[in-house]
């Protein structure tokens, strides 16, 4: 009987533990909040938003928004906590308080109670943004045409808006730079012509990811949108692959491949950048081009590090040339100091379209192996031929192509300097 | 039995005084980045459980039915006041990580093959179960294992060797829990040659001592042993604790001056008026273990185990993507930070922070706004081309999980020979496989997340280098979809050992051998853009082969004066989570990675008498060739770094002294004291690499750590305690207990030449990035009492309490870390988090059994 009660009291027990743990099982689900709504109260225009701007910062109170679309934003990090929108009547900057989320073509309404709208340095602003709280977006990837513009259009009543110019390139001084400084992350301005001697600035942050891109040197349209600093007018890129600079520069004839190639170099101006008439000289790497040298009656050119770069690559193009049958190549080269390391190579490739460093860094190019180069074994300032180079291999009846001379070298280690002269292709 | 090793018997517990529970230590959680991930800038070891041998579970042993029992002679004061009363501080005994001490279940080794540390939150609730556990502490003779430089503790959960008989009881505390449930039974030996046994408990509470924490755990234990013949006896148990817990955060101390209390927790905030903490924890490890003893003669005992345990190891925290840091003690939402340049802007920070619990603490409503708005299209959506629209969330909970699974064999004979002399051998296999990965637990009102990392995407700007798996770019992630990192760490022990007793008239010698290999290996199951050659596909196998000698002597001057002496020497691998620079990504390990030697020895005086028990205790223990490694926003480089050290030395030395007299037949007065020295003892080499590429910021950069000292526990203890034991089945006692030596552990990158460059001795840059900071001693008192009553000479009802910190001494400061991430130009931008001793608490439980 006793073991009897021992066995009911221990079963009474287990139930009541079980039956307490199942009561406390229930696992806590957070419901989700109840949706808070932004009110959007009187509709103003992006127009009639900046006309309520008087001389002195407006503190928005009442129920107002605006409707507008993002067209440019901050992801590519030309832009820190700024954004421009623009819809049919104008454009705006927007400062915004924290960085992020939002982005160009999305198409937001702005609930304009604790922004406001002031000026900073003749640049009208919408201020004190806070995303999370005044901005609902209504749809994405809505596309603005940018307006497209001449330079002496770019005033004060195109702030804040997306333009595009066309027949545009950066000023001689700034090709062969980069946009910004990447290394020390500095932002910095560059200057944008057209062929009449029109200007206007581009700033650059050194945060951008195309701050340490070197600028192109051709001619062609540009998109950025509008800013303002005091008296000065500046573009902000926001996208890279909007800056199409590709085409020949303001007075350069168009380039079509010719029939056959005889260069020696004779226009060659000493220790100036050497700049010929289709040819192209840029860097990928480091910032030092090819330059001319003029030693009594020789020219030609020649390759090597800048003493401050880390490492210098750098091609020098030729003009286009159309193949036929039996073309061969040659050229001379020598090395201009004791020799440290094999500098050279010699490289062609069928995208004639290059222009800037990026397309030259990205062109398909197969490197001429049977070209014999200065080396090792070879005197200083000797010239060493090339040997008649067969290009059947390389190339197709009626291919354009181009001959590229590729440079690298790095100060004191690898330091050889390279000349080429007498490129010939028959 | 061969009585030799009596004296070591002296010097340890016999029986588990304190139940020991992990507790999870914040440790450099140096999460203070602009707008990106929270969870992933903490270093590597974000849950490094530190074994106090008093959490919340200990107390209840107190006054539980084994009272008498846990007072019986043979137990140390030393052992059991430093658990017992030195826990809460952090104290560790010689300052040992829980690397250093084993933990067995029947004989089969549980410390975590990763990390070395035993996680007995596996067993927590468990205690009834779990209290019959041999302690051992320092080096000594065992015959269930080798053993560690701090000892081993062996839990034996086999029914027949648990006490028959039911028992239920029920706690209420103010502590991680309120209330505690638990029922416990054991039918002891059936005629027929069976036992079993089963235990399950509950504990839970809605708010702990802390704001915003919360506990919800169950335990389970079902056992069943059969004694086939004399020779045979085969048991099964099983057992898990599904655990369910919202986790306490620490914070710079200007955020608990503005908070108005040291318990401030950053880790929760309304949601719809109801308190939520972001950081959750989930775990649920069940074991399950079949073990057979052979006894062929009376000398002889083999025992067999096989083991496997699996399941869920999970943390929660917030996450977020292109928007602002939702953590509300985040640097720059601090008055400080604003305090030079806009003190206007600084005066109404603090007041918000101050009043206003939306910016005090987590704003979850706010998170579900900015979330539920958010319109994105996601072009090439999955990689297939498509656009996805829908709201991408910009704050999420994240769980990031380490899922173990595990499998151990182990074997361990031993044998009683001639004259005195007795002989263990014994063998094991081990094999952990731990999933590590990360899923999303909430979008917070968001459609979807998309699968880049942040970092990445920000260091380099490419739309591959950025995707977490190139198979499925700019993945679309959903609740319960897995992101982020997919990968396995395996690890494999193989290890056998062998030990050898004699015991003549005045001394007592032993001397054991250990030989083991260690394998452990990556295997990555997605491809990042980060690393596509390494990342995914098993990586290269790291191997180690060690071996530990131990040795010691008791030498008996009198029948009540000892002398006993042990040393041991070991080396030992790497734990894997220390080896790897960054598993997340790739399968590299650390430069310079070998194996740690650890060298340890003892010398200790013991004196038993009836009425006064003593023993006094010299240690020296080197820990050297250790390596060291964490992950954090660099402020230098400006990104995430993997910030590594090989050859970090250690030397812990001390005394230990204790003393328990009994004045007369019902009072006693016990006197603990522990003085240690624990300091880093070489200028170990680091290295600092990027975390999203191969990039080496810095390699073999010299700390100067030597002599520093190592952070995180009381150096110094000291227990003066009185108790009353009446023959009325009731007893009384109070503790006072000091703690000093409290050091903030040094940030290693601040001790380099890099960091105090340029600056001339005078500046004080140097004094502020050089100096280490000793945290206040203090002073703390405890009391507890208890009663029992037989009723019908059958059913005993026992209830009992203990408060803890009776002063409610609410600033003392136990523990804390140097944030990794520092600015050299100024110090106290990135100042030191602490977290607090709880003020006055308490655990009551009253118990019924029979």
């Amino acid at each position: 009987m006793k073991s009897m009660n021992s066995l009911m009291n221990f079963r009474t027990l287990v139930y009541t533990l079980a039956v307490t743990a199942v009561l406390g099982a229930c696992k806590k689900e957070y419901d989700a909040p109840p949706v808070r709504t932004i009110p959007q109260g009187q509709i103003l225009t992006v127009a009639e938003l900046r006309a309520l701007f008087t001389g002195t910062p407006k503190h928005f109170g009442g129920d107002t928004s605006i409707y507008a679309v993002v067209t440019a934003d901050e992801v590519n990090g030309n832009l820190y906590k700024n954004v421009y929108i623009q819809d049919h009547t104008g454009a705006l900057i927007m400062r915004l308080l924290s960085s992020g989320g939002l982005y160009q073509g999305d198409s937001i309404r702005i609930y304009l109670p604790g922004t406001v709208l002031g000026s900073y340095a003749g640049m009208l602003q919408l201020d004190s943004v806070d995303v999370d709280n005044n901005v609902v977006k209504q749809s994405t990837l809505v596309h603005v045409e940018p307006q497209e513009v001449t330079m002496s259009q770019i005033t004060p009543a195109m702030q804040g808006k997306l333009i595009r110019l066309n027949n545009v390139q950066f000023v001689e001084g700034d090709t062969g730079r980069t946009y910004a400084n990447a290394i020390t992350q500095a932002t910095e301005n560059r200057t944008l012509e057209d062929c009449n001697n029109g200007t206007v600035l581009v700033r650059n942050s050194g945060y951008s990811n195309f701050a340490g891109l070197p600028i192109p040197n051709g001619k062609g349209s540009f998109t950025a949108v509008v800013g303002q600093f005091n008296s000065d007018m500046q573009l902000f890129i926001r996208n890279i692959n909007e800056v199409q600079l590709n085409g020949p520069r303001c007075g350069q004839n168009e380039c079509l491949p010719i029939a056959e190639l005889d260069e020696d170099f004779s226009l060659a101006q000493n220790n100036q950048n050497i700049m010929l008439e289709c040819w192209i000289n840029v860097f990928t790497e480091g910032t030092r081009l090819w330059k001319g040298i003029v030693a009594g009656s020789e020219s030609f050119c020649e390759a090597r590090p800048a003493s401050f770069d880390v490492t210098t690559t750098s091609w020098f193009v030729s003009a286009p040339v159309q193949y036929s049958a039996g073309m061969q190549a040659s050229f001379r080269s020598a090395i201009g100091n004791t020799w440290q390391h094999d500098g050279l190579s010699v490289w062609v490739s069928t995208d004639i379209d290059l222009v800037d460093g990026t397309g030259v860094a990205n062109a398909p190019w197969v490197q001429l192996t049977e070209a014999a180069l200065a080396g090792s074994g070879s005197p200083v300032g000797t010239w060493f031929p090339s040997g008649n180079i067969p290009l059947s291999n390389y190339l197709n009846d009626g291919d354009n192509f181009v001959i590229g001379f590729k440079y690298t070298g790095v100060p004191n280690t690898q330091a050889t300097s390279y000349r080429i002269d007498d490129v010939l292709v028959q | 039995m061969n009585r030799s090793i009596l004296l070591i018997g002296l010097l340890i517990a016999q029986r588990a005084f304190a139940q020991s529970d992990t507790t999870l230590a914040p440790m450099d959680a140096d999460t203070t980045r602009a707008s990106l991930l929270a969870d992933s800038v903490q270093n590597l070891n974000p849950r490094t459980p530190v074994i106090t041998i008093t959490s919340d579970d200990l107390d209840s042993e107190l006054g539980s039915q084994d009272v008498s029992g846990i007072l019986q002679s043979s137990r140390d004061i030393f052992t059991s006041t430093a658990g017992f009363n030195f826990g809460s501080a952090r104290f560790r005994i010689r300052g040992y990580d829980s690397e250093n001490t084993l933990v067995t279940i029947n004989g089969v080794l549980v410390n975590d093959l990763e990390t070395g540390w035993a996680s007995w939150s596996t067993w927590g609730g468990l205690n009834d179960v779990t209290r019959y556990t041999q302690v051992r502490t320092g080096i000594g003779a065992t015959r269930y294992n080798f053993g560690s430089i701090g000892g081993s503790s062996d839990i034996n959960i086999r029914p027949g060797a648990l006490r028959k008989g039911l028992k239920v009881s029920y706690a209420s505390a103010n502590r991680a829990y309120n209330n505690r449930l638990m029922v416990s039974g054991s039918t002891g030996l059936l005629q027929n040659g069976w036992s079993f046994s089963f235990s399950g408990s509950r504990r839970w509470a809605e708010e702990g001592y802390v704001p915003g924490t919360s506990f919800n755990a169950y335990a389970y234990y079902m056992a069943a042993e059969h004694k086939i013949d004399k020779r045979h006896t085969v048991s099964f148990a099983g057992f898990g604790a599904p655990l369910v817990r919202g986790r306490q955060g620490v914070a710079i101390q200007e955020a608990y001056d503005l908070a108005g209390t040291n318990y401030y927790n950053p880790n929760w905030g309304y949601q719809d008026g109801v308190k939520r903490n972001a950081r959750m924890n989930f775990d649920h490890k069940p074991l399950m273990m079949v073990s057979h003893i052979f006894t062929p003669t009376d000398s002889i005992n083999w025992t067999t185990s096989l083991v496997y345990t699996f399941g869920r190891d999970g943390a929660t925290g917030l996450n977020w993507f292109d928007a602002k840091d939702p953590r509300p003690d985040y640097y720059r939402y601090l008055p400080s930070y604003n305090a030079d340049e806009n003190p206007a802007l600084a005066a109404e920070q603090s007041t918000a922070w101050r009043l206003d619990p939306n910016v005090q603490q987590i704003n979850w409503d706010q998170l579900y706004f900015a979330n539920g708005k958010n319109l994105y299209s996601v072009l090439n959506a999955d990689g297939t081309g498509e656009t996805i629209t829908g709201n991408r969330s910009k704050y999420i909970v994240e769980e990031q999980r380490a899922d173990p699974s595990r499998v151990g064999l182990n074997s361990v004979y031993s044998r009683i020979l001639k004259n005195d002399q007795h002989l263990t051998v014994g063998g094991s296999f081990n094999h952990q496989r731990t999933h590590y990965f990360k899923t999303i637990d909430d979008l917070l009102g968001g459609d979807f997340w998309v699968d880049i990392d942040q970092f990445a995407d920000r260091d380099f700007n490419d739309t591959l280098i950025s995707q977490n798996d190139l198979t499925r770019p700019n993945k679309v992630v959903r609740e319960g979809d897995v992101f982020g990192w997919d990968y396995d760490i395996h690890t494999r022990l193989v290890n056998v050992f062998g030990q050898y007793e004699k015991k003549w008239t005045t001394l007592e010698v032993y001397a054991g051998l250990q030989l083991a290999q260690t394998s452990f290996w990556r295997v990555g199951n997605v491809q990042n853009g980060r690393f596509p050659d390494t990342s995914e596909g098993k990586g290269p196998t790291n191997d180690f082969f060690n071996v530990g000698v131990k040795a010691g002597a008791i030498y008996k001057l009198t029948g009540r004066h000892f002398i006993a002496a042990n040393a041991a020497y070991l080396n030992r691998p790497p734990t894997s989570n220390n080896a790897f620079i960054s598993a997340r990504t790739r399968p590299n390990t650390i430069p310079g990675l070998q194996s740690e030697n650890v060298m340890s020895t003892d010398i200790g005086y013991v004196v038993r008498y009836a009425r006064l028990k003593a023993r006094a205790t010299l240690y020296y223990t080197k820990l050297a060739n250790q390596v060291w490694s964490r992950y954090y926003y660099n402020d230098e480089a400006l990104t995430i770094v993997n910030y590594s050290m090989s050859g970090v030395d250690q030397i812990n030395k001390g005394v230990e002294l204790g003393v328990e007299a009994n004045l007369t037949s019902t009072w006693q007065m016990t006197a603990v004291y522990a003085g240690g020295d624990y300091r880093y003892a070489s200028r170990p080499l680091a290295t600092i690499t990027r975390n999203n590429s191969a990039e080496v910021f810095a390699s073999n950069r010299t700390v100067y750590w030597e002599n520093y000292k190592v952070g995180g526990m009381p150096q110094t203890a000291a227990s003066l305690g009185l108790r009353y034991n009446s023959p009325k089945y009731w007893f009384a006692g109070v503790n006072g207990n000091y703690f000093g030596n409290i050091y903030l552990d040094p940030n290693p990158d601040r001790r380099t030449v890099e960091a105090i460059g340029n600056y001339v001795s005078t500046d004080p840059q140097v004094t502020q990035l050089l100096d280490q900071e000793q945290l206040e001693d203090n002073f703390t008192v405890d009391a507890f009492a208890g009663k029992s009553w037989m009723i019908k000479r059958k059913y005993r009802i026992a209830a009992n309490v203990s408060v803890s910190n009776i002063l409610d001494n609410q600033d003392f400061k136990v523990g804390g870390f140097e944030q990794l991430r520092y600015d050299r130009t100024e110090v106290g931008k990135f100042p030191p988090k602490y977290s607090y001793l709880y003020g006055r608490n308490y655990f009551a439980m009253v118990t019924f059994s029979f």
